[in-house]
């Protein structure tokens, strides 16, 4: 280390304040409910190699993804990338994970010297695409999903050159929308660039700061490396599988074999489906934020979020597989869904190495449901998007809990008074889905019910949603938790849906998700 | 005529009597926590009886419980029934769906406050612009009556959807199970008439579930009150800075749940306004926590707020509180960082300094160390501190490092500032202010110590440590206005709707603000009314309060102007052609209590120095003077380094700053270039 032990640690809590700063500006400021209310946004600062040295940990769908967007950015528009200027990028194929997180990214400037950079990526409600929401429910190319943005300039001395993203304000929805949250990421970027400078004074200038982001990689690496060492040699592998992608292939396989040895430990997801025509195609970036949640949660709370951290981990996946597919393939539910499995699948190989730590599979899904439609009152269309939670995992010693969010996402749900004032939506039921959880010794956690009456003729609804077939599985005997299940109702029908669906509405009709519970631990 | 405040806290329960003139008297007792009133009550019979003073003539007690809040920290409260609509009995249980640690892969999350069993869904609804979708009928209220009597609750809750909108559901609700039942029966448009279901039902759930203990303990106190001080009036601190009559506590005690931090933010901008300041941050460092407030002209409020992992929507002094104090630990991890705290020694067995067994480094061993703190006059020499011992700890950690054991101590004090510092920027660069603009106010046994460390990093250049920083709390209580806020919700976007509607319903709060008030004191005079409104641009979803002036003739424009004003100072733009949403009205209506306190510090020729000795600075040893607190006077300077000595504290004026003593007692620190 260069930096001394006292200094470190003053720099690096200030690092992490930086982070969370920004992070507060934009969901304090954005339009977006999936950005203002569901905190789908995360913040973090880069040296200016591009290398991840904070980030805030608001979503752990968003952990350690945005490195590759911000070195695409850095290697395709690098020399426009001036003073003033930010980079905008949505594109899968370039460090993206689906088409509405828009990741903005701004160059930090000392005397004319790129020193660092911050960046910021928030999930946009609309940026166009076949469905409202652009999470559709059976695309099967990247182009029904959305408008991609390649690495580009957009904002030239602090100034947003709306020209530049004319492209995402036709194909969406809702621009105006767009731009307040775009408005909200510079806003971010903003304070993060201001609040690092002051650090950097505090660190004694932007070289000794320079030395203390290095220094901050070693550590967490560090700290990583002692934290799996115990686990030295131990190895173990398991398979469970995807539902299905919207297109006609179902029970998508998905394997992992865990190793740990050589100073760290790795994930390798041999075996693992080829890429599918549906869009639960799941981008290298979101498959690595994954597998870091979980060694995240398991060995590291207190390491600070940084490439070094990840070093230790090494992941391989195929090229041209399911969990690092080539485009031009559909990716929307990768990032949402094939993310949980991979969980999963990971939890489910530890499980053989440390099984009193691992818990049993939780929902294993984020359940997205979209409403789009125009409101007959106002003449303006309007698209609702939401997850919804679900029964958690049982662990030795605990029940799993009921109703919640797991692992990759932790978004709000938005108030029902807040959705019925501002959509011709109506919300019949929210309640726990009583005794869906997996028995065992520890009870699995309950899913939720939810019926909404949409009220206006024409809507479209879009379901994004798995675990429908294969149930979340139980460990050490306990058993698994109830699959999920979407119901339209209309004219005292029922009709059950597919996990992944896209379906045209008249108003009176009430769609009814029922989400899964989690697997029990222990034989009950 | 006398006034006493007694504030509670977790070891001592202070006492301050203060006579007409302003002048005080301090005195502390040890807390009983089991049942606070009897350390109340002995402390007031004590100061009375230390001073001869007749008790006939203390007219006013103003006390700050923590009562509420360790009830819900301890989860002692009522049993409590909830009815919600039907279809969403489980939504105090759900809340917001997500879980309190993102990284915990077995997703825990506080358990809900009332049993699935005990929450009983309601056929009715209301729709969104009011509008009853399913009416409330006869039968379905004697259904649920009954049903609620059955399960024999201490407190029912009533909370259905949009009763912000239209509360009749809950009105006849209400009425009938006050009727029906011997409980204390609260409905959410009452106690928080504010959109958002959950945050809604969770405060209104608060007030079923604390208000029995509440009012329980008050009326006790009231009662021995009144036999130990006959013509005493009892008033309680609330959470939003302002008292209440103890009477009034009935439907509003889930105002008490964090009222324990707002005595010391009051204090310490009563004690800058004596010295003519009202920009300041309030330090208040103690053995284990630190609590930081920013005042600008006045106490800061926060409308949303958590106790024990559930929300709370009242408003609230916002004090952020960290673990950092005299007591953090100091401790290496397994890539050799220090890091300080949030685990702290206490104070038992504390400090290894105390030689009561510790043997973990602290932040006070620091001090000992490093020159600042007298081990032979701590807590006025009643307590001898043990060098040896607190060398044999930071040594420890020094080898770990790999440092010196004068460096280990420098950097546990620079940790322990720095993680300080954080907290002062998330009140203030986090809230869109700059810190260089306030006074630090340090109080609290160990503020005073690193106040101009402090200082020195967020570019401060001035401190005030009061005469007594152990009872600037108790003194706060004494000063405080009494205050009523109220709120509701409007949701108005048309800003041609804003005059009637939203000026209305001001009006409205405004007439029951002022009559809350008037009631409470029995004085029209001199109340003080501020309006308020939460905004947003339409399609964000959190809003900013902004003050507008009482008047809806032009209300609609006026608070647009501000609202963006402050969109732009808060966040850095504004959309212009961007419609704005009225979210919530608010109206506050206070009363100064027009009581204020002061130290006449004595003037004439001070002491000089009790003697010198050695403080190691980051540029090295030096020579500080030493004094003793009591022999200062008035206007007397002190040249830094130095290090002023109380039993109750130890100021450290670092190289470079100065003090001087004010008349009011106080020591007001400043840097030597300014």
């Amino acid at each position: 280390m260069n930096t001394d032990p006292i200094t470190f640690e003053v720099v690096k809590n200030a690092l992490v304040s930086c982070a969370a700063e920004m992070s507060i500006t934009l969901q304090r400021t954005a339009f977006s409910t999936n950005i203002k209310e569901r905190r789908d946004c995360s913040c973090a600062v880069f040296d200016a190699e591009g290398r991840l040295v904070a980030q805030s940990k608001d979503i752990p769908v968003h952990l350690g993804a945005m490195p590759m967007s911000v070195r695409e950015c850095m290697r395709a528009v690098g020399d426009e990338l001036v003073e003033g200027s930010m980079a905008l990028v949505n594109d899968p194929f370039s460090g993206g994970s689906h088409l509405p997180d828009l990741t903005l990214v701004a160059p930090v400037f000392d005397n004319g010297e790129m020193v660092a950079v911050v960046a910021n990526r928030a999930h946009h409600a609309d940026v166009g695409g076949v469905s409202p929401g652009s999470m559709p429910g059976l695309s099967m190319s990247l182009e029904e999903e959305g408008v991609v943005i390649p690495p580009r300039i957009v904002v030239e001395n602090g100034h947003l050159i709306k020209e530049r993203v004319n492209d995402l304000l036709e194909g969406t929805r809702t621009p105006d929308e767009r731009l307040g949250d775009l408005a909200a990421q510079m806003a971010a970027n903003t304070v993060g660039q201001r609040r690092l400078r002051e650090v950097a004074q505090a660190a004694g200038g932007w070289d000794r700061l320079a030395a203390l982001f290095s220094d901050l990689m070693e550590y967490s690496a560090g700290l990583m490396m002692k934290a799996v060492a115990p686990l030295d040699g131990t190895r173990d592998s398991f398979t469970d599988f995807m539902d299905s992608d919207g297109a006609g292939r179902w029970r998508i396989p998905i394997e992992a074999t865990v190793t740990f040895g050589g100073g760290g430990v790795s994930v390798d997801f041999e075996g693992t489906a080829g890429q599918v025509p549906g869009n639960i195609n799941c981008p290298l970036a979101s498959t690595l934020s994954a597998v870091y949640y979980v060694f995240t949660s398991l060995f590291g709370r207190d390491i600070p979020v940084n490439e070094g951290m990840w070093s230790v981990i090494g992941v391989r996946a195929p090229e041209g597989s399911l969990l690092n597919p080539r485009p031009p393939a559909a990716v929307s539910a990768g990032n949402v869904e094939t993310t949980q499995r991979v969980v999963d699948v990971v939890l489910g190989a530890l499980a053989g190495v440390i099984p009193d730590r691992i818990p049993a599979a939780s929902q294993g899904t984020m359940n997205n449901l979209s409403v789009g439609g125009t409101d007959p009152t106002t003449g303006r269309s309007f698209s609702f998007y939401e997850t919804i939670g679900g029964g958690a995992g049982a662990m030795k010693g605990r029940h799993g809990t009921s109703a919640v969010q797991v692992h990759m996402t932790n978004t709000l749900n938005t108030p029902i008074e807040a959705i019925e004032t501002s959509y011709p939506l109506r919300v019949r039921r929210y309640a726990i889905r009583r005794n869906s959880g997996g028995p065992g010794r520890w009870r699995g956690g309950d899913g939720i019910v939810r019926e909404i009456e949409i009220l206006v003729d024409g809507c479209e609804v879009s379901i994004q949603s798995e675990r429908r077939h294969t149930a979340p599985w139980g460990l050490a005997g306990g058993g698994p938790g109830e699959t999920g299940r979407n119901v339209l109702m209309f004219g005292g029908r029922k009709i059950e849906l597919q996990a992944k669906s896209s379906v045209t509405v008249l108003a009176g009709t009430v769609i009814r998700v029922e989400t899964p519970g989690g697997g029990g631990w222990g034989a009950p | 005529m006398r006034t006493v405040g007694v504030d509670v806290g977790g070891t001592f329960t202070d006492i301050v009597l203060v006579k007409e003139d302003g002048s005080y008297v301090v005195h502390k007792v040890p807390s009983t926590p089991g049942a606070q009133e009897r350390a109340v009550i002995q402390g007031i019979s004590e100061v009375l009886e230390t001073h001869s003073v007749d008790a006939k003539e203390v007219a006013l007690v103003v006390h700050g419980t923590t009562v509420a809040a360790n009830a819900m920290i301890e989860r002692r409260g009522a049993h409590v029934c909830l009815l919600t609509t039907e279809g969403f009995e489980d939504i105090l249980e759900i809340g917001r769906q997500d879980r309190s640690e993102i990284y915990d892969l077995t997703a825990t999350r506080p358990a809900p406050l009332v049993a699935a069993d005990d929450r009983i869904g309601v056929h009715e609804r209301t729709g969104a612009s009011g509008e009853v979708v399913v009416p409330l009928k006869q039968e379905e209220v004697q259904r649920v009556v009954r049903l609620v009597g059955q399960r024999r609750p201490e407190g029912v809750a009533i909370s259905l959807l949009f009763s912000f909108r239209e509360p009749r559901h809950e009105r006849v609700l209400l009425e009938a199970l006050r009727r029906e039942l011997d409980a204390y029966v609260v409905a959410s448009s009452e106690v928080l008439p504010e959109f958002r279901e959950f945050e809604r039902t969770s405060t209104t759930v608060l007030e079923a579930y604390l208000g029995p203990l509440v009012v329980g303990y008050v009326s006790r106190l009231a009662e021995m009150l009144a036999s130990t001080c006959p013509r005493a009036t009892l008033t309680l601190m609330q959470s939003n800075g302002g008292t209440m009559h103890a009477d009034r506590v009935h439907g509003h005690a889930v105002g008490l749940a964090v009222s324990g931090l707002a005595g010391g933010v009051i204090g310490g901008l009563e004690i800058a306004r004596q010295h003519g300041l009202d920009s300041v941050i309030t330090l208040d460092m103690g053995g284990t926590s630190c609590d930081v407030a920013a005042v600008h002209g006045r106490v800061p409020i926060i409308h949303n707020n958590t106790i024990g992992g559930l929300p709370i929507r009242f408003p609230t002094v916002d004090v952020r509180t960290i673990g950092a104090g005299g007591g953090s630990i100091a401790w290496v991890d397994d890539m050799d960082i220090l890091h300080v705290g949030p685990q702290s020694a206490g104070a038992s067995p504390g400090p290894a300094a105390y030689g009561r067994g510790g043997t973990d480094a602290t932040v006070t061993d620091a001090n000992v160390l490093l020159g600042r703190i007298n081990p032979d006059y701590f807590l006025g020499g009643r307590m001898q501190l043990e060098r040896d011992l607190a060398e044999t700890a930071v040594r420890r950690i020094a080898e770990k490092l790999d440092m010196g054991v004068e460096d280990t101590a420098l950097g546990i004090v620079r940790i322990s500032t720095a993680n300080m510092v954080e907290a002062i920027r998330g009140v203030t660069v986090g809230r869109g202010q700059d810190p260089r603009a306030f006074t630090l106010v340090a109080f609290g046994g160990a503020g005073p110590t690193q106040a101009v460390d402090i200082a020195q990093a967020l570019h401060i250049a001035s401190v005030l440590v009061p005469r007594h920083p152990g009872t600037t709390s108790a003194l706060g209580l004494v000063c405080a206005e009494t205050r009523v806020d109220l709120v509701q919700t409007v949701l108005v976007d048309d800003p041609g709707e804003v005059r009637v509607t939203v000026g209305e319903v001001l009006q409205d709060l405004t007439t029951r603000a002022v009559r809350r008030v008037e009631r409470q004191t029995g004085d029209s005079s001199g109340i003080r009314v501020e309006w308020s409104v939460d905004m947003r641009y339409v399609g964000q979803s959190h809003e900013l309060t902004v003050p507008v002036p009482r008047d809806e003739h032009a209300l609609a424009e006026v608070s647009r102007e501000r609202f963006e004003t402050e969109h732009e100072r808060r966040f850095g733009y504004r959309l212009a052609d961007r419609g704005v949403e009225w979210v919530t009205a608010r109206v506050v209506a206070t009363q100064d209590s027009r009581r204020r306190v002061h130290y006449r510090q004595p003037g004439g020729q001070g002491e000089g120095p009790v003697g010198e000795r050695e403080v190691l600075t980051q540029s090295g040893w030096c020579t500080a003077t030493v004094y003793r607190r009591d022999g200062l006077r008035s206007a007397q300077r002190v040249d830094g380094p130095a290090v002023i000595e109380q039993p109750d504290t130890t100021v450290y004026v670092g190289p470079g700053w100065y003090g001087t003593v004010t008349a009011h007692g106080a020591l007001w620190l400043r840097r030597s270039d300014t």
